[in-house]
């Protein structure tokens, strides 16, 4: 276990899904920082908390994820990964097109949601 | 003469092309009666022979001649030599005197038929008068040819001996008698080649007319002849006693009002009318017709006036289709159209109905789908926020139970979402292996490890099975979290699968799961089935009901866990 603990925001409407986030992430050793439940409130948290990433759900009200993901990844680069029900094709497109770097299917698994962040931070690192 | 002659074949080319001879064209009859009473006025042998030698008409022989000459082979051989070449070239009208071969007189006048030579007429057999017979030379044939001498020179003296002027004479007369048989020969040629010519072109007319009556009599449409004046039937062919379901015995010399309802009659007898009135074809597509015997027939008619030499309809000709079964075929069609049509269109609205009714179905199950799999998260969501509570004041017990709860239900969630990406189709056994352990090993403390393979048989399992597979799956790793990581740092946890091969290949085959880890194994109260858990109450519970299976808990090395399923649980091989 790593001395300090990977810092994650969870983006999700729904609170109980919430719980359940939270629960899988902090068995996987991450320290969950704070719970937006809409996409205005995701952009002002990760430019306040500063999270070292971002789990984002795609439905949320007042702002969408994705739009929420491209302010983010705008104003202040984070690592983002994408949280869909469904693998739709358009979601994953849309998503590729500002810039997000993985996607988890809902419900995430430990192991599925370690990788997913990996890979999303290495997308961001990556040479463009 | 060859009467098959060709018709317009002249009659100079006629002779040439054919063989015509004497005997042929000369009226025998006729003739020999003139020549007799010549003969008798005259006293001279006359005698008409053709190219050949034939002797056509002869009014009578010298003893020297009938008894000699014409009886001996040799001496006969020179009277025709005599009468074929001597007289040869000799103009018509004319007459030539020569000696024959046998040395008596012969006078020849030609007959010619179209300037062809055929034959002679000859008078012969005499001596004339201012000569010397010359005996010696008799004797000479005598000797010759064999014949007794004496009476030989006794016919030799009966032969005649005419002067020089009468036979001169009479040959004239000859001569005008051979050039008037010669013009009536002709002339009865000529006659009876017309004749020849008429009887072949009523040969090819008989001809002719058999043709067209077998035509007109095996053609399969009825065909009929009425007297344009009266309008009664004259003629009717097979097809038009077969559709009518009448003999010809029965039809002629009838009219339409004999057989035919009025109206029909009436009908038949206006569309001839109109025929013979304007003169021209009249096509009726459709007209009814009562048979006899066979019900109402639909004909296709056409009618023509026939017109006679004075340009006036002398008959009416009538040809008529049956065209019923045609009719009841299209009428069948139509209906069958009009029916597939509103099959199609039925069809058509129930498409777009089930259409719909998928895609609201597919619509609402995705809906339902989506939220099961988010009141799972739900839950999920519930039990972890409960063991936090937990911790903050209870024993860490109820933390591990909640832990383990939640992995369960995190399990059934992982079920689901592979389950519907699979619209509920069969899952593979090594598949829901690699991804319950996956989930399990958020259990395994984070200094320790965990590590998980798949050998052997893989197997298909139904949706339902595959969720009781998977629970099973789950109590099985957590077992090994607990016991097995408890009391090691690593932990090597194997799957396999096998098919049993069965003795009758009709019978289902089994399918054998056998899960081991290399940790302490099973406490032996726990195999003697003295102690029990939820985890292990869970395991037997889901083998023996939900998989139908017989499940063997031993040690080997370790945990060594065996399952027997039937493939009547729907299990399929990978293959399949």
């Amino acid at each position: 276990m790593p001395e300090t603990k990977m810092r994650i925001l969870v983006v999700e409407d729904d609170f109980l899904v919430a719980e359940m986030i939270e629960g899988v992430l902090e068995e996987c050793g991450y320290l969950v920082i704070g719970k937006a439940t809409d996409g205005r409130e995701a952009v002002n948290m990760t430019l306040e908390l500063k999270p070292d990433a971002v789990l984002m759900d795609v439905h949320l009200p007042v702002m969408s994820g994705l739009e929420a993901s491209s302010m983010i990844l705008r104003l202040r680069p984070t690592p983002i990964v994408v949280l869909t029900a469904y693998e739709h094709k358009e979601v994953v497109e849309a998503a590729t097109r500002v810039g997000v770097g993985a996607f988890l299917v809902k419900p995430p698994n430990a192991n599925s949601l370690r990788r997913a962040i990996s890979q999303a931070i290495a997308a961001l690192t990556a040479p463009k | 003469m060859n009467e098959e002659l060709p018709q317009g074949t002249t009659t100079n080319a006629a002779f040439d092309k054919f063989d015509i001879r004497l005997r042929d064209i000369l009226d025998v009859e006729s003739v020999k009666p003139v020549m007799l009473d010549l003969w008798s006025l005259t006293g001279m042998n006359v005698a008409i022979i053709d190219l050949e030698g034939n002797l056509l008409i002869d009014t009578g022989w010298q003893d020297v001649c009938l008894k000699f000459h014409r009886a001996n082979a040799l001496s006969c051989r020179n009277c025709i030599e005599s009468d074929t070449l001597l007289s040869a070239g000799i103009p018509l009208g004319e007459f030539k005197a020569y000696r024959c071969r046998n040395n008596l007189w012969d006078v020849a006048t030609p007959i010619m038929v179209a300037d062809k030579h055929l034959g002679n007429l000859f008078v012969g057999q005499f001596f004339y008068d201012d000569e010397e017979v010359d005996y010696d030379q008799f004797r000479r044939q005598a000797a010759e040819f064999g014949f007794d001498e004496e009476r030989y020179l006794a016919a030799v003296d009966k032969v005649p001996r005419y002067s020089r002027h009468r036979v001169s004479q009479v040959m004239g007369l000859y001569a005008k008698l051979a050039h008037m048989i010669s013009s009536l020969s002709f002339t009865n040629m000529q006659l009876r080649m017309a004749l020849v010519e008429h009887r072949k072109a009523e040969d090819e007319l008989r001809r002719a007319n058999a043709f067209l009556d077998s035509i007109i009599e095996n053609i399969p449409l009825m065909v009929f002849l009425k007297d344009a004046e009266d309008l009664r039937f004259l003629r009717f062919n097979r097809a038009g006693e077969a559709l009518l379901g009448r003999s010809r015995d029965q039809l002629l010399g009838k009219n339409d009002y004999d057989f035919f309802p009025p109206d029909q009659a009436e009908f038949f007898i206006e569309k001839d009318r109109e025929v013979l009135r304007h003169g021209k074809l009249v096509d009726i597509p459709e007209e009814p017709l009562e048979s006899s015997g066979r019900g109402t027939r639909i004909l296709h008619t056409l009618k023509v006036p026939v017109m006679g030499q004075g340009g006036e309809a002398e008959y009416l000709l009538g040809i008529s289709e049956d065209i019923t079964q045609r009719k009841q075929v299209e009428e069948a069609l139509r209906a069958s159209e009009a029916l597939h049509k509103a099959l199609a269109e039925e069809n058509a609205v129930l498409l777009e109905q089930s259409r719909r009714d998928a895609e609201a179905t597919a619509t609402l199950l995705h809906e339902v789908n989506h939220r099961v799999k988010n009141n799972m998260m739900a839950v999920i969501g519930l039990l972890y926020a409960q063991r936090r509570f937990i911790a903050e004041n209870l024993r860490a017990d109820f933390q591990s139970a909640m832990t383990e709860l939640a992995g369960r239900v995190e399990t059934m969630a992982l079920v689901h979402g592979m389950l519907s990406a699979s619209k509920w189709g069969p899952l593979p056994m090594s598949r829901l292996f690699n991804e319950v352990m996956g989930a399990a090993s958020k259990l395994v403390h984070y200094e320790k490890s965990m590590e998980f393979s798949f050998v052997g048989e893989d197997a298909r399992f139904p949706a339902q099975a595959a969720n009781s597979l998977a629970l099973l799956l789950f109590e099985l790793a957590t077992n090994t979290t607990k016991h097995a990581l408890g009391a090691k740092e690593h932990v090597r946890v194997r799957l396999s699968g096998r098919w049993l091969p069965m003795a009758d290949t009709s019978d289902p085959a089994d399918y054998v799961m056998t899960y081991s880890d290399d940790g302490p194994g099973f406490p032996p109260e726990v195999l003697a089935g003295q102690r029990s858990s939820l985890g292990i109450y869970l395991l037997r519970t889901l083998a023996a009901h939900d998989l139908r299976g017989a499940l063997e808990l031993r040690n080997d090395g370790g945990a060594l866990v065996t399952l027997r399923m039937s493939s009547a649980l729907g299990l399929k091989r990978i293959s399949e």
